[in-house]
């Protein structure tokens, strides 16, 4: 068990650090921190995913299609970032599920 | 018997009349068959049709029923199955371009199955491009046509599926469910569509389009008739691993027993949030004809379903762009523009996204079935609206305009995340003369209480007697 004040309560507003040090320089980090998230979430943009699809996946993009990735993907972050509402400290992810044997094709 | 009257028996009918010796199997085959070369250049269900093979397969079954070998209610029924169910020697498109000439050396286990027990393939059905898409709109091979309007989407993935079926252009058919493939193009097209429980219908040989979200599962014209379909399906299949060594029950008897006495729970949150009026009003109507059969109604709750939408898009994702990553680098240019974008975005969700998404899934589908403790089964609509029209890329509902895409999936996606059974029945019309969906969900691998309920419901539903106006 992990003590009751490490418990996040809900999307990052509480966290171990505030809960048992309170220090002002911890809520300071804390505000900081909201701040970089909001510049990351403001900066999703069409040249990013380009970034990342070529750098990062390697997988070569058509610049006309990031800005449908750009939609589809801002209008999930939100939703996304709920899921830490849900108390998951100690829930283990659903990845008993094997894929079946594929047959090759297409190649 | 009249070529039309033939195509309009369910599977059930034609399969006693077929043991009774007085239907021939090719006869009913000749009638699919020749309603499928008048009228499929109009209604695009089919990408290959298997003239042929299909009467000849007709024709062996014909001689095996003479010699006094009947092998149940699919022996000589004429089916087709959605165009990523691999099948041996017949090309197998996944309604794509990439793939518009892989011909498998193996069938699928589905396929298997159905043959053994007796059916006939008329042919491979249109799809959504790789499964990827709720609406059926395919920029490769046309899009299935709805029967119930020609302007409208037939719903998908599983397009071909569900307007075949609808249009007498098949008896049955097998379609895929991912997000709702199955259950969406069998509310927008009038029919009968079951989403079995994870584990219940093998997957190998099946075109993946997220390996922990897929399910395959039938479409027919009749609850009794999808029956029939899982009966043959259902079971552990050493080819695939997810399948579950779970007892299959005989289905057809026990959809015989009386539905007095089971609970159904109505979930308001998500399911009945936001809905079409006139959805709103036919699956509340449902609800009570249900009621006068004898089933008690419980409100039930299921705080954290909103969390199921968010998980499904991370791990549909990140499982789709990983399975087809090798073409995107190399034949990126020949998927269909929505697909592609579609399956781009996977490589954007993180990997502690994806296994927050895997993580989230246990205590959704933790406390759907505490409910189903409670209760028999839920009751929800298939689809908040009816078919919109096939150029519509938004829908506005009681105020609030969204992609057409999330409209179709809000009710279904949930149940893909659970892994529980679903079963999509006619509920009824819009004035304007659109089949409307109710979606009833069950406990793990209680398939059967589903098949209950549901044809309790259709002998009552005020849609059973109506069919639709371009099936001729």
């Amino acid at each position: 068990m992990v003590p009751a004040a490490a418990k996040r309560t809900n999307a990052g507003e509480a966290s171990v650090f505030r809960l048992d040090r309170g220090s002002r320089l911890l809520l300071e980090y804390a505000r900081h921190f909201r701040d970089f998230v909001e510049d990351i979430m403001t900066a999703l943009s069409e040249e990013l995913l380009q970034s990342i699809a070529e750098v990062l996946a390697r997988v070569p993009v058509d610049p006309a299609d990031l800005a449908g990735n750009v939609a589809q993907l801002g209008s999930q972050l939100d939703g996304l970032a709920r899921l830490d509402d849900l108390d998951l400290l100690h829930v283990e992810p659903a990845t008993g599920v094997l894929p079946p044997t594929e047959a090759p094709h297409g190649r | 018997m009249a070529a039309n009257e033939l195509t309009r028996l369910s599977i059930a009918e034609a399969g006693e009349q077929i043991r009774r010796r007085s239907l021939s199997p090719v006869e009913l085959t000749r009638a699919y068959l020749d309603r499928i070369a008048a009228r499929d250049g109009e209604c695009r269900c089919y990408i290959t049709v298997l003239r042929e093979k299909a009467l000849a397969a007709a024709a062996a079954l014909e001689k095996e029923v003479g010699d006094g070998h009947y092998r149940g209610p699919l022996h000589g029924i004429p089916i087709g199955l959605k165009d990523l169910i691999m099948t041996r020697g017949i090309r197998t498109t996944c309604g794509s371009r990439i793939l518009k000439d892989w011909v498998p050396e193996a069938d699928a286990t589905v396929a298997t199955r159905l043959f053994k027990a007796g059916a006939v393939l008329l042919g491979k059905l249109n799809l959504h491009e790789f499964a990827y898409g709720p609406t059926g709109v395919n920029p490769h091979y046309g899009t299935a046509q709805n029967p119930w309007g020609r302007d409208r989407m037939p719903g998908g993935s599983s397009s071909g599926a569900g307007g075949g079926v609808a249009a007498g252009l098949c008896a049955g058919a097998l379609g895929t469910d991912t997000g709702g493939s199955v259950r969406i193009p069998a509310s927008l097209c009038g029919i009968v569509g079951l989403k079995p429980t994870y584990g219940r219908v093998s997957r190998a040989g099946v075109v993946p389009l997220a390996w922990s979200l897929d399910h395959v599962g039938p479409m027919a014209r009749t609850v009794a008739d999808a029956a029939i379909l899982l009966q043959a399906l259902a079971g552990q299949d050493p080819a695939d691993p997810s399948t579950a060594a779970v007892p299959v029950p005989d289905y057809r008897s026990g959809m015989a027993g009386d539905v007095r006495g089971l609970r159904v729970g109505i979930v308001r949150e998500l399911f009945f949030e936001r809905l079409d009026p006139e959805v709103r009003a036919a699956v509340e109507a449902a609800a009570r004809a249900l009621e006068g059969l004898g089933v008690r109604l419980e409100e039930v709750r299921l705080p954290r379903i909103h969390h199921a939408s968010p998980a499904v898009f991370a791990i549909i994702s990140a499982e789709s762009m990983a399975y087809h990553e090798p073409y995107l680098k190399t034949r990126a240019s020949e998927y269909g523009a929505d697909v592609r974008a579609r399956l781009l975005t996977g490589q954007f969700v993180l990997a502690t996204q994806y296994l927050k998404a895997q993580r989230a899934r246990q205590v959704v589908r933790a406390e759907v079935d505490g409910v189903l403790r409670q209760v028999d089964a839920l009751l929800t609509p298939t689809t908040p609206i009816p078919a919109p029209r096939t150029d519509e890329r938004e829908a506005a509902v009681e105020g609030v305009r969204e992609d057409v895409r999330g409209w179709l999936t809000r009710c279904t996606r949930p149940i893909n995340l659970t892994g529980n059974p679903a079963l999509s029945v006619p509920c009824g019309l819009t004035r304007d003369g659109l089949p409307i969906g109710l979606q009833l969900v069950g406990r793990q691998f209680d398939e059967a209480t589903l098949l209950r309920l549901g044809q309790a419901y259709e002998a009552v539903s005020p849609f059973r007697d109506h069919r639709p106006p371009l099936a001729g």
